[in-house]
């Protein structure tokens, strides 16, 4: 237990102070640089809605890991899941497009054809490009309200936030134009709908749904223009897909393979038992009466037809514009950025594989080293403050004997020196039988919270920063065992963070733990907020674990 | 055993994610017009009349002195608004003054709203006024149709022939 045990502040060289105190020093350092943000209503009705969201995503995020492990969890892969129907629907578009007539009179007979007469293919690609577009809706709003709810929309991942809302509107604009040219009695109604929605807008001289007011209106260039339009924004869908990944290291473009053809089997499976049919033809003679409506796509619809437009309008263009703004309702506080101490980066470039924001590069020296080429650079922008480039620093060894302990690239306020004093005051407060030192981080399970007597806790932004030379450290200066926990795998907060930990302590990347270090006094959990028993019981099996270890062993 | 359980799993979340986009993809239905209803649409578009008439106090001499460009003849542009009233059966169901479109209001107004009724025999009577300078309306139509369930009427301005037409 961290909350009650006596501890020294350092301010700075000169001042030491004692006391029982609960902070960190590294969070002392971190509320010093900066000021506490005024709460207002806003941010607290967020929050609460984050906190309700975020336990609900964990409850079926935990079910999913339980059946398809978290290699394979779909939730962890909501982003990658849109890019793939994107795919299908690609594919399947481009197989309609052959046999698609784009005319208006031969549009209907054209689709009816390929639905009927060449139902083994051309149905299957049809219902094919339905379906996917339907779970493509899905993933989509999935992702982004698990976004939301994990706060992980908003600092720097703001570029994100705000290039994903229009693809929303993209989508929709697809969709709705893929159902037009099927040209039934549907087709009639959106068309209809939405011309006369768009018409309240003042900037509109001449009623545009005036188009669509009797069947001798409708010409063959409206609709190949409305052909053409459907076709097109894909093409700056996929743009904005690749703009709104640009930031990410490593983004997730694509599921795994398992549960690419688990979801496409799926979706085939759904074509052949439930295949689309279109309603009857359209006719602008006769008004469209009760229609099968395609919920994903035409939710806004009803919305439309009960209220006024101007009222329909505020909804739905205030609601996007208030989605957009959300990652500064209210602007998120920034931790300092990574720093780069050029005494003692070599260029290794280890950091900047590691970046899971893509902030940092290596850039020609610019102190005339003699031996290094390159150096690290932090592009501030960029930068989140998740410290995992510390953890990915071979400088960031606690063993080191610097009057000022400084990694090649840390934290202003989180840095090595910081991180060795809280472990070793954490060892000092340990006692009994078994002492463990708990690693965990800021947004998995909260390792603070865990009110034991038997363990000390420390709490990392990610747990990607945990230099592996500093477990090395805490079983030097007599823990027992280290436990490692973090976020749950495959849904860091910072993306890879607990990735890199893992392949670390596997030897599979650098900087890896060393060989000596004994494996068995080491446990990596990984755990959100949700699974609280689960790593209480995994931390009750390793200390039962750590007694049958023998005395010698100790100071291997 | 425990891989069949995550295979058994697996094929329940697939079953419940395409139960879910198969129903909700044409399910449950929308009523657009209800059953035994008609549709009437009242639109057109019509330019109204100028406000202020032509009017330019320069000379020709005037405009002589002036570059080419700049002798166009200055007037108002802006139109009177519409004074629409559209009657079903007696009833006064649409009254509006339909400001011309344009920053200087001097394109046609549009008028574009839709009723739904019941199906059967009704009379319309539509009337507009496109002069502010003039009280009351200067085109005027009635007519009494036989509406089919589902039928839609539209009841437009020709601007040719100056005169409302039912179709």
């Amino acid at each position: 237990m961290v909350q009650a045990i006596p501890y020294r502040i350092f301010l700075d060289e000169d001042h030491v102070y004692q006391g029982i105190v609960v902070f960190s020093m590294r969070r002392i350092e971190r509320y010093r640089l900066n000021k506490p943000r005024q709460r207002n209503f806003i941010y607290r009705f967020l929050k609460s809605i984050q906190r309700g969201g975020r336990w609900l995503f964990q409850l079926a995020e935990g079910a999913a890991n339980a059946v398809f492990g978290s290699e394979n969890n779909p939730m962890y892969y909501l982003g990658g899941l849109t890019f793939f129907f994107l795919y299908i629907l690609v594919v399947s578009g481009i197989y309609i497009y052959i046999f698609y007539d784009t005319e208006v009179d031969g549009a209907y007979a054209s689709i009816e054809y390929m639905t009927h007469e060449q139902w083994y293919l051309g149905g299957v690609m049809r219902s094919l490009h339905r379906y996917a577009s339907d779970a493509m809706v899905i993933s989509m709003i999935l992702h982004m309200l698990r976004r939301f709810f994990n706060d992980r929309y908003n600092g720097g991942r703001s570029f994100s936030w705000v290039t994903g809302v229009p693809m929303l509107w993209i989508v929709f604009i697809t969709g709705l134009l893929g159902y037009f040219l099927v040209w039934d009695q549907l087709a009639q109604f959106i068309a209809v709908r939405t011309f006369e929605w768009v018409d309240w807008l003042p900037i509109i001289a001449e009623p545009t749904a005036r188009n669509f007011l009797s069947n001798a209106n409708m010409t063959d260039t409206l609709f190949r223009l409305l052909v053409v339009t459907h076709l097109g924004l894909p093409l700056f869908l996929l743009a904005a897909m690749l703009l709104h990944t640009n930031r990410l290291h490593q983004p997730k473009v694509s599921p795994p393979r398992k549960l690419a053809i688990g979801t496409l089997l799926s979706l085939l499976v759904l074509s052949l038992i439930h295949p689309a049919f279109s309603q009857a033809p359209a006719n602008l003679g006769v008004a469209p009466g009760v229609l099968h409506f395609d919920w994903f796509y035409l939710f806004p619809y009803p919305l439309m037809t009960l209220l006024p437009k101007s009222v329909a309008w505020a909804v739905i263009g205030g609601g996007t514009i208030f989605v957009m703004l959300l990652p500064w309702l209210p602007p998120k506080r920034r931790d300092p950025v990574a720093k780069v101490d050029l005494t003692s980066c070599s260029g290794c470039n280890l950091c900047v594989e590691d970046c899971p924001y893509e902030a940092i590069r290596l850039e020609p020296r610019t102190d005339g080293h003699p031996r290094f080429n390159y150096e690290a650079q932090v592009i501030e922008s960029k930068c989140v403050s998740c410290g995992i480039c510390t953890g990915s620093c071979p400088f960031s060894s606690p063993f080191r004997h610097a009057t000022e302990l400084k990694s090649a690239i840390e934290m202003p306020h989180s840095g090595m020196q910081h991180l060795r004093d809280e472990t070793s005051g954490a060892l000092q407060t340990l006692s009994g039988e078994q002492r463990i030192i708990i690693f965990g981080c800021d947004h998995g399970m909260h390792v603070t919270k865990l009110d034991r007597t038997d363990t000390a806790e420390i709490s990392l932004e990610c747990i990607g920063m945990l230099p592996p030379s500093l477990i090395d450290y805490a079983l030097r200066q007599g823990a027992d065992g280290v436990f490692v926990t973090g976020c749950r795998m495959g849904d860091c907060f910072h993306r890879l963070g607990n990735q890199w930990m893992q392949q670390r302590l596997n030897d599979e990347r650098k900087p890896e733990l060393k060989r000596k270090v004994p494996r068995e006094r080491i446990r990596f959990f990984m755990a959100a907020e949700a699974d609280r028993s689960a790593l209480v019981r995994e931390l009750e099996a390793f200390a039962h674990d750590l007694q049958a270890i023998p005395v010698k062993d100790q100071k291997s | 055993m425990k891989n069949l359980w995550r295979y058994l799993g697996q094929g329940l979340v697939y079953f419940l994610f395409i139960a879910f986009i198969g129903y909700f993809s044409s399910m449950p239905t929308f009523t657009n017009v209800p059953a035994g209803q008609a549709l009437v649409k009242l639109t057109f578009i019509h330019p109204g009349k100028r406000v202020k008439p032509f009017k330019d106090t320069r000379t020709k001499e005037d405009m002589a002195k002036l570059p080419p460009q700049l002798r166009a003849r200055k007037r108002s542009r802006e139109r009177s608004p519409l004074n629409v009233e559209f009657s079903i059966d007696g009833r006064v169901v649409y009254q509006a003054k339909v400001q011309p479109r344009g920053l200087s209001h001097d394109l046609p107004s549009p008028v574009y709203q839709r009723f739904i009724i019941p199906a059967g025999k009704h009379h319309f009577r539509v009337r507009m006024g496109d002069d502010v300078h003039h009280k009351g309306f200067s085109y005027a139509a009635e007519e009494t149709v036989m509406l089919a369930p589902l039928q839609t009427l539209i009841i437009d301005f020709d601007n040719t022939r100056k005169q409302f037409i039912f179709e």
